[in-house]
């Protein structure tokens, strides 16, 4: 579904990624583990469009995506949400899930969005505070508006940054059911998280980035084997 | 005198609703594309302009011309979001806030030019709404008054209405609280530029066309009340649609009846500008984000 070819990204003299190759399968669960400062976010940030590549390119669905603006690439159903919320503070959960509805649907079908948003809300059980203002929800609250936000456009691809982080146990176990349902539904994810209980459990395959490189990748399994990624993580 | 006081009062409210108009295009500007558009002033100018040759020269009823003229300033804002201000959203322009001052500013010096050039340095005035005056108990005022103050209400509900209520406007809405999260909703933020800085000026054009009966028209009409919608988007909170609408209101009223109010009557009219500016210096003393104005909006 994915395919990240030698891509690399510099910030001046920073090398933030640098020949970094994937892919990813349709209903599959990539995790993508590093230290800090390893690449993970910026990693995201190129696949949605937010930095352009300085050199390879991304391939959704066999298309090339590197060159396009963000909300092109949330148009072709790749979906993502970011480490600290950027939901629209001043405007109601209900009015936050409907952002997306200007790009799908030119006619305004609003019943059958309304509709699809009361679905969504109901399903991530934050139904109850549709009316409430964003700046009013707690912070665990505005990762569900935010991946509720994203469920909207439908999106075959969802890429979470740090979902479980600064979450209540309890949602974070909330959070774990969401994804698991999303997967069963067919969606694929590209899960960013330093949380290693929950990677470690959710994902299919990982990949390891340090310093802006791939140094690893395979099952969770593998993974806790691998000794470059015990070095990456621990030191010498 | 207290009639005189209730006939201020009531003069103050139609200049607070034009000064509204004005003010509601360019917060909705600044809201969405986080320059300051000094250019604001002469779209005000040539919604009036246009007003007036449409009903002048081609017979246009006044409030198809006002119609009309707002139709052809919201293209020529499209026009100059275009070729102007695009650079700062993609990237071109390396120091974004500093190109648009000037870039805005040269546009103004531009367009009072041309104006002068194509116009003339001469005064006009628009044909009458409706003319004629209203007798409410001992107070008189004028048919045109009453009918621009409608007008004015009018289109800012439906300003209002179309902002609050429709996708569109919740797209404007969500450019303007975070436009890179707006973009990974699906919004096209370069789009959404362009309406707000269309149908920003053609709340300007509403403003300077429905103004053309009751004032004069020149091309430089929009340099006074550019600097006003300054102190009414600062005074009521950069970016807040209601405290742009209030603070409107409040100005109208302390400019006016400020000036009849003043101890020298005189001398009153001619400090019925440095009202509002004392008026709004003492509001950023106490309160420094305005009235309903937030802190940190900045341009990304």
């Amino acid at each position: 579904m994915l395919k990240v070819t030698k891509l690399t990204k510099r910030f001046g003299g920073l090398t933030a990624l640098e020949n970094v190759s994937f892919k990813v399968a349709k209903n599959e669960i990539l995790g993508v583990i590093g230290p800090n400062g390893s690449g993970k976010t910026t990693l995201i940030n190129v696949i949605n469009g937010i930095h352009k590549p300085d050199n390879g390119d991304i391939f959704f669905r066999d298309k090339s995506i590197g060159r396009l603006s963000s909300y092109q690439i949330a148009k072709k159903g790749i979906g993502r949400t970011f480490q600290v919320t950027r939901i629209f503070r001043r405007m109601s959960v209900m009015e936050n899930m409907m952002v997306p509805a200007l790009s799908i649907s030119r006619s305004g079908n609003q019943e059958a969005l309304l509709h699809k948003s009361l679905g969504i809300l109901t399903l991530l059980k934050i139904v109850h505070l549709k009316d409430e203002y964003g700046r009013s929800l707690s912070g665990g609250q505005h990762k569900l508006l935010e991946l509720g936000r994203v469920l909207m456009l439908d999106p075959d691809l969802i890429l979470l940054d740090e979902p479980f982080a600064g979450v209540h146990p309890e949602l974070k176990a909330d959070l774990h059911d969401h994804i698991r349902k999303l997967h069963g539904q067919g969606k694929t994810f590209i899960l960013i998280s330093h949380d290693m209980h929950s990677i470690f459990s959710l994902s299919q395959r990982l990949m390891v980035l340090s310093s802006g490189k791939k140094i690893a990748h395979g099952t969770p399994e593998e993974i806790k084997q691998n000794e470059e990624v015990i070095e990456a993580y621990l030191g010498n | 005198m207290t009639e005189y006081l209730l006939l201020q009062a009531l003069n103050g409210l139609i200049i607070g609703l034009i000064y509204a108009l004005m003010a509601l295009g360019l917060t909705l500007i600044f809201s969405v594309l986080k320059i300051v558009n000094f250019a604001h002033g002469e779209l005000y100018m040539l919604g009036a302009y246009f007003s007036y040759y449409l009903a002048k020269l081609f017979g246009f009823p006044p409030v198809l011309a006002v119609l009309s003229s707002m139709i052809i300033v919201f293209f020529i804002g499209v026009v100059i979001e275009v070729l102007f201000l695009r650079p700062v959203y993609t990237g071109a322009v390396e120091r974004k806030d500093e190109y648009a001052i000037l870039i805005t500013f040269g546009l103004s010096i531009f367009l009072q030019n041309l104006a002068l050039f194509v116009f003339g340095p001469w005064t006009r005035r628009s044909p009458s709404f409706m003319s004629g005056t209203t007798s409410v108990y001992s107070l008189s005022i004028s048919n045109d008054r009453l009918f621009v103050s409608a007008l004015a209400v009018v289109f800012m509900i439906a300003t209002l209405v179309i902002i609050g209520r429709t996708f569109m406007g919740k797209g404007l809405r969500a450019v303007s609280q975070d436009r890179e999260a707006a973009a990974i909703a699906g919004i096209n933020p370069f789009k959404m530029n362009l309406l707000a800085f269309g149908a920003g000026s053609a709340l300007a054009a509403a403003g300077g066309a429905l103004i053309g009966p009751i004032f004069l028209i020149f091309p430089t009409m929009g340099a006074m009340p550019v600097i006003k919608s300054f102190v009414i988007i600062v005074l009521g909170g950069m970016g807040s649609i209601k405290g742009c609408i209030i603070a409107s209101l409040i100005l109208g009223e302390a400019e006016s009846l400020g000036s009849v109010l003043f101890p020298d009557l005189t001398r009153g009219l001619a400090y019925k500008n440095a009202i509002g500016l004392l008026f709004l210096v003492v509001v950023l003393l106490v309160k420094p984000t305005g009235l309903f104005g937030e802190k940190h909006v900045r341009m990304k």
